[in-house]
C-alpha cells in the first residue's frame, strides 16, 4: 500500500504573499477585496511603494494559479457601468500563506535579538 | 485607444474591472478637481499598460524559452530545418542577403570600433591636449603643420604649470635584418605627459642632454614580440643597420601604447630620445610636435590665451622680412583635446559610414521580411492548419523565430567569417591620416555587435510574419488553400517594395558620386610621367654635398634596366608646401602658393616635363650650378602677365640672379587632388646646402626586381643617404588621395550591395507572389490570355510601390549628396551623370528582379498550372 502523498502547497513569491495577506485583509471590510482596497492596503501596510500594474498582474496570476478566486459584483453608474471583480483567498492559498509563515518562524526562531 | 490596448494585454474581463476601478477613483477626485483627476486617470492608466506590457514580454519569453528552446527545442530546430530544405531559394537568397550585408556592418563597425569608439588608453586622456598652430591665410592646414622650437620655448615659459612634450616624425631603423620600421623621437618627458611609462627599462635623463653615438631606442611591445619572439636579452643589444647607423635597445614599451598622432597604419615602432638643443628658443626650423597635460583645475581658455600671447610675442621676436620664403610665423595657436584632434577628422567620414551600414543591415533586414513575410503567406495554409490542431500564437511565432534564427545564425556566420578574411585587405586600404586605437581584428566587441545585429534581424523579420500568421483566420485559409491573397497584403507588399527601392537608391547615388569623384582625381593631369617611373623618398643622415648627389645618381644610373634617373629636392605628394626662395617681381600678388625645386641632371629625362616654351637647363648647366630657371605656366603667367616669361629674370634670396629659359606644363607635387602650385626650377647644385629629397627613377621595363637593385646600390654605397620609401610613382600618387580612396571604396560597395540585396528581395517577392498566382495564371491562360499580358499583370502588382521608392530614394539621395558634398572633387552632389547611373542601375536591377519571375509565370502550362491546387 502506498502512503498518500501530503497534497503540494504552491511556492510563493514575496509580492504575491504581500498581495494575498492584502486580499484576507481588505476583504474583512464592506467593500470586499477588489483592485483599489488591495492597493490601499498594501500602500498603507507594506511600507514600500507599490505599482497599481503590478498588483492587478499579480492578481491575476494568483487567480490562474487557483490561489485566488474572483466574483463581480452590481455595475455602478460611478464605475462608469462596470462591475467590482471581488478576489476572496482559495484553501490553497491559505495553506501555501501558513506554510511561509512557518517557514519564516523557523528561521526567526533564535534570532529574536535580532527583532 | 489606451483601453483597447489594455483589452489586448490583459483580456477583456480583467480590463474592464481594471478601467472600472480607475473609473471609480476619478469619480472621487473629481469632486477636489475635475482637470487633476482627468490627468490622474491617464497617468494611473499608462503605469498599468507599462506594467502589463513589461509583464506579458516576461511571461511570453519564459514560455518560448520553456516550451521551446529548452526541452522541446532540438525537434523544433529540426522541423524548421525541414522546412527550409523544402524552400531552397528563400534560404539562399536570405542567407547571402544577410551574409553580404553583415559582413560589410562587421567590417565597418571594426574600423569604426577601432577609430571612434575606443577610449584612448592615456590615465586621465581628458587631461592631454594637443597644441596646433597655423596661420589664418592657410586654414586648410591648420593644425596639421609642425612647429619650430622657437615656439615650443615660447609656449612651455608662457605655462609653466603644464606639463609640455616633443616628438618628430619621420625616420625609418632597420632594427632586424632586412626588416625596417618606422621611427620618431620624442623629448623628455614625452612617456610621463602620456603617463604611459615604459613596461621594461627606459631612457636615462642624460639620453636628452647630448646626442649619442648609438642613439638608444624604445621598442614597440608588438614589434618586441613579433620581430624578437619577447627575447628579454634584447635589452642593451645594438642593433646594427645595412647602412652603418645602429641604436642600442634600452626598454620596451607597454603593450597598450598608442603613439598620439593621426599617423594611420605607419605606426611607429622605435622612439628614440630628441635632444633639445642650446638654442632652441632662437630655432625657426620647424619638425616638432608639440603634446601636453593640462592638470585639472586649470581652465582651457585661460591657457589658450596664454598660448595666443606667447605667439604674438614670438611673432615679434621673428617677424616675416620681405622675400623669405614660407608663411612666416604663426598666428593661430590652440590647444586641442587629444581626443578631438585624432579623431576630429574621421568622425564625420566615418559616422556617415556607419549609417550607411545600419542602412545595408535595416536594407537586408527589410528584404529577408519581405521573403519570410510572403513564405508566411504561402504557408498560411500549414500555419492555420497548426493551429486548428491546437497550436497557439506562441508556438507559431516559436516556429517563425527558430526558422528565421537558423537562417540568421548561417548568414552572421558567414558574415563573421568573411569579414575575418576581408579585414587585412580593409586595413591596408587605411587612409593614413586615421589613427587607430586598436589593431582591426574581429575581436570580442566586434563578435558582439554582429550577434546585437543578427538578434535585432531576427526581431524584425519575425514580427511582420508573425502578424501576417496570426491573424489569418481559419476557415478562409483552409479552405481557399494559399491563394488567398488580401488588399491589405497588397499594402504591405508595396511598403516593403518602397522601403527596399528607397533604401538601395539613396546607396547607390551616394557610391556613384564618391566613385565618380575619385575617378575624376584620377583622371587630372599630374604633369610629369607615372607609368614605369619609381619614385624614392631619400633621407639624408647629415648635411650632404652637391658631389655625395651626383655620386647617388650615377650609381643608380649604373643598375642595369635603369633608363634614366634624376633627383630633386621636392617633398613629393606629401602635401607638404615649402614655399619659394625666389623673390617676387614686385606689385605682383599672386593668387595661389609658388615653391621653388632645386633639380638634378635626369630630372627631365626621368620626369618626362617638356618645355613648352624654351628650353630646359643642360647637363653642364644643371651640374655646374648656371644661373637659370625654368617656370611652369602658372607662374609664368602670374609674374609676368600677357608677356612672355623667357629671358626675364628672377632674384633668389641672398640677390643671386637666375634667367628663365623655359616654360613647362604646371605639375601636381603636393597631391593628385590639389591644384598645381607655381613651380620654379632651378639648378640643385646652385643651392648652398643642397638636399637629395626625391630621386626619380625611369625603368626600361617593369621595375620589380631592378629595383631592388637600385635600393641596395644606394645602402652599400651611399651611406651618407637612407631612404624612406621606394615605390611606383602610382603608388605615392595613390597613396596621397588614400583617404579618398577608402571612401569610394566603401561608398562604392555599399551602393553596390545595397542595390544587389534590393534586386534579391524584389526577385524573391516576385518569385512567391508568382508561385502564388500561379493557379489565376492558368485560368487566365485557358481563358485566352496571351504570355506578354501575364507578365505586365506579373510586373503591374510591383510598380506603386517601386514607384514610391523612387521618389522616397531620390528626396534620401538628396540628403546624402549634401553630406557627401564637400569631399567631392570638382563635382556637384546633384551631378547628372551619377545620379543618372544610380537610377539606371537600380532601375535595371528591380526591372530584372521583377521581370524574370514574370517571365517564368507566363510560360506556365495553363494545365499544369490548374493542377497545382
Amino acid at each position: 500500500m502506498v502512503a498518500a502523498m501530503p497534497p503540494e502547497v504552491p511556492a510563493l513569491g514575496e509580492f504575491e504573499q504581500l498581495v494575498l495577506l492584502a486580499v484576507l485583509r481588505a476583504g474583512q471590510g464592506d467593500a470586499g477585496a477588489y483592485g483599489v482596497t488591495v492597493f490601499d492596503e498594501l500602500a498603507a501596510r507594506s511600507g514600500r511603494r507599490v505599482s497599481r500594474g503590478a498588483v492587478y498582474m499579480t492578481l491575476d496570476r494568483l487567480e490562474q494559479k487557483g490561489l485566488l478566486a474572483s466574483y463581480q459584483t452590481t455595475p455602478t453608474a460611478e464605475r462608469g457601468g462596470r462591475a467590482r471583480r471581488c478576489y476572496r483567498a482559495t484553501r490553497p492559498a491559505l495553506a501555501a500563506l501558513r506554510a511561509s509563515r512557518r517557514a519564516l518562524v523557523r528561521l526567526w526562531d533564535g534570532l529574536e535579538a535580532l527583532d | 485607444m489606451m483601453a483597447r490596448l489594455l483589452i489586448r494585454l490583459v483580456g477583456a474581463d480583467l480590463a474592464e474591472s481594471i478601467l472600472g476601478d480607475l473609473d471609480e477613483q476619478r469619480s472621487r477626485r473629481a469632486q477636489r478637481s475635475r482637470a487633476g483627476a482627468a490627468l490622474w486617470f491617464t497617468f494611473a492608466l499608462l503605469a498599468i499598460l507599462l506594467q502589463a506590457t513589461w509583464t506579458r514580454l516576461r511571461e511570453q519569453a519564459r514560455s518560448m524559452w520553456r516550451g521551446g528552446i529548452a526541452t522541446g527545442g532540438w525537434l523544433e530546430v529540426k522541423s524548421g530545418w525541414r522546412g527550409l530544405r523544402r524552400a531552397p531559394g528563400y534560404a539562399i537568397a536570405t542567407i547571402g542577403v544577410l551574409a553580404v550585408s553583415l559582413t560589410l556592418a562587421i567590417l565597418v563597425f571594426a574600423v569604426v570600433d577601432g577609430v571612434l569608439l575606443k577610449p584612448l588608453p592615456y590615465p586621465r586622456s581628458h587631461e592631454l591636449a594637443a597644441i596646433q598652430a597655423g596661420w589664418t591665410t592657410r586654414p586648410s592646414v591648420a593644425g596639421a603643420v609642425s612647429v619650430t622650437g622657437s615656439d615650443f620655448v615660447a609656449w612651455r615659459t608662457a605655462a609653466p604649470d603644464v606639463t609640455f612634450a616633443t616628438f618628430t616624425l619621420g625616420g625609418v631603423e632597420q632594427i632586424d635584418e632586412g626588416d625596417r620600421a618606422v621611427s620618431v623621437e620624442v623629448g623628455a618627458g614625452f612617456l610621463d605627459v602620456l603617463g604611459q611609462p615604459p613596461l621594461i627599462g627606459g631612457f636615462a635623463p642624460e639620453h636628452f642632454a647630448s646626442r649619442q653615438p648609438i642613439p638608444p631606442a624604445l621598442l614597440t611591445h608588438a614589434a618586441w614580440q613579433r620581430r624578437f619572439g619577447g627575447d628579454a636579452s634584447l635589452i642593451g643589444r645594438v642593433l646594427h643597420g645595412d647602412s652603418g647607423r645602429a641604436i642600442q635597445v634600452v626598454g620596451i614599451l607597454p603593450p597598450a601604447f598608442l603613439f598620439p598622432t593621426s599617423l594611420g597604419r605607419f605606426v611607429p615602432e622605435v622612439l628614440t630620445p630628441l635632444v633639445e638643443r642650446p638654442g632652441a628658443a632662437e630655432d625657426r626650423g620647424r619638425g616638432l610636435h608639440v603634446i601636453a597635460r593640462v592638470p585639472e583645475g586649470i581652465d582651457w581658455q585661460g591657457f589658450n590665451a596664454r598660448l595666443r600671447a606667447a605667439t604674438a610675442g614670438v611673432a615679434q621676436r621673428f617677424p616675416k622680412r620681405p622675400n623669405q620664403p614660407g608663411a612666416g610665423p604663426f598666428d593661430l595657436v590652440s590647444a586641442t583635446p587629444l581626443d578631438t584632434a585624432l579623431r576630429s577628422s574621421p568622425r564625420l567620414r566615418f559616422s556617415v559610414v556607419f549609417s550607411l551600414a545600419a542602412a545595408l543591415v535595416l536594407l537586408a533586414c527589410v528584404n529577408v521580411t519581405g521573403l519570410a513575410a510572403a513564405r508566411a503567406q504561402d504557408r498560411r495554409r500549414e500555419l492555420t492548419l497548426r493551429r486548428a490542431l491546437g497550436a497557439g500564437g506562441g508556438d507559431l511565432i516559436r516556429l517563425l523565430v527558430i526558422e528565421n534564427a537558423i537562417l540568421i545564425a548561417a548568414g552572421a556566420s558567414l558574415g563573421v567569417g568573411a569579414a575575418a578574411m576581408l579585414l587585412p585587405f580593409v586595413t591596408t586600404l587605411m587612409p593614413s591620416d586615421i589613427a587607430l586605437l586598436k589593431p582591426l581584428a574581429i575581436d570580442l566587441r566586434v563578435v558582439a555587435f554582429a550577434v546585437v545585429a543578427a538578434t535585432i534581424c531576427v526581431g524584425v523579420t519575425v514580427l511582420w510574419p508573425a502578424r501576417v500568421t496570426l491573424k489569418g483566420r481559419l476557415r478562409p485559409a483552409l479552405t481557399d488553400g494559399a491563394s488567398a491573397t488580401t488588399r491589405r497584403g497588397g499594402l504591405s507588399r508595396r511598403i516593403l517594395v518602397t522601403a527596399q527601392v528607397a533604401l538601395a537608391l539613396a546607396m547607390a547615388i551616394g557610391g556613384a558620386l564618391l566613385v565618380g569623384s575619385w575617378t575624376r582625381v584620377w583622371q587630372q593631369n599630374t604633369g610629369y610621367r607615372v607609368g614605369s617611373t619609381v619614385h624614392v623618398w631619400m633621407a639624408p643622415r647629415s648635411a650632404v654635398t652637391w658631389a655625395d648627389i651626383e655620386g647617388v645618381l650615377n650609381t643608380v644610373r649604373q643598375v642595369p634596366g635603369v633608363r634614366a634617373a634624376g633627383g630633386a629636392d621636392i617633398w613629393l605628394l606629401q602635401r607638404a608646401i615649402r614655399g619659394s626662395s625666389f623673390v617676387e617681381p614686385a606689385g605682383i600678388k599672386t593668387t595661389g602658393d609658388v615653391e621653388s625645386f632645386g633639380v638634378t641632371t635626369g630630372f627631365l629625362e626621368s620626369t618626362g616635363l617638356t618645355p613648352v616654351e624654351g628650353r630646359w637647363p643642360t647637363q653642364v648647366e644643371l651640374s655646374t650650378g648656371a644661373p637659370v630657371a625654368v617656370v611652369s605656366q602658372q607662374v609664368a603667367r602670374e609674374f609676368w602677365p600677357g608677356q612672355p616669361a623667357l629671358g626675364r629674370s628672377l632674384v633668389r634670396k641672398g640677390g643671386a640672379s637666375f634667367d628663365v629659359i623655359g616654360v613647362v606644363p604646371d605639375a601636381r607635387y603636393l597631391s593628385l587632388d590639389l591644384e598645381p602650385d607655381g613651380a620654379i626650377y632651378y639648378p640643385l647644385s646652385a643651392h648652398e646646402q643642397p638636399s637629395l629629397i626625391s630621386l626619380f627613377v625611369a625603368f626600361d621595363r617593369r621595375p620589380a626586381g631592378a629595383l631592388k637593385d637600385v635600393l641596395t646600390a644606394i645602402n652599400t654605397q651611399h651611406p651618407a643617404f637612407r631612404v624612406r620609401r621606394a615605390q611606383p610613382l602610382t603608388s605615392t600618387l595613390a597613396d596621397s588621395i588614400r583617404g579618398r580612396t577608402f571612401q569610394a571604396l566603401l561608398f562604392g560597395i555599399f551602393g553596390m550591395a545595397g542595390v544587389a540585396i534590393a534586386g534579391v528581395g524584389i526577385l524573391g517577392l516576385a518569385a512567391i507572389l508568382a508561385s502564388r498566382r500561379t493557379r489565376e495564371v492558368g485560368v487566365r491562360m485557358a481563358l485566352g490570355a496571351r504570355p506578354a499580358e501575364i507578365a505586365r499583370l506579373m510586373i503591374r502588382q510591383h510598380l506603386a510601390g517601386a514607384s514610391a521608392g523612387f521618389v522616397l530614394g531620390g528626396l534620401l539621395g538628396v540628403w546624402l549628396a549634401r553630406v557627401v558634398a564637400p569631399s567631392l572633387y570638382k563635382m556637384s552632389g546633384f551631378d547628372p551623370l551619377a545620379w543618372s547611373a544610380a537610377f539606371a542601375l537600380v532601375t535595371a536591377t528591380i526591372a530584372l528582379g521583377a521581370l524574370v519571375p514574370a517571365l517564368r509565370a507566363s510560360r506556365v502550362d495553363p494545365v499544369r498550372a490548374l493542377r497545382v491546387e
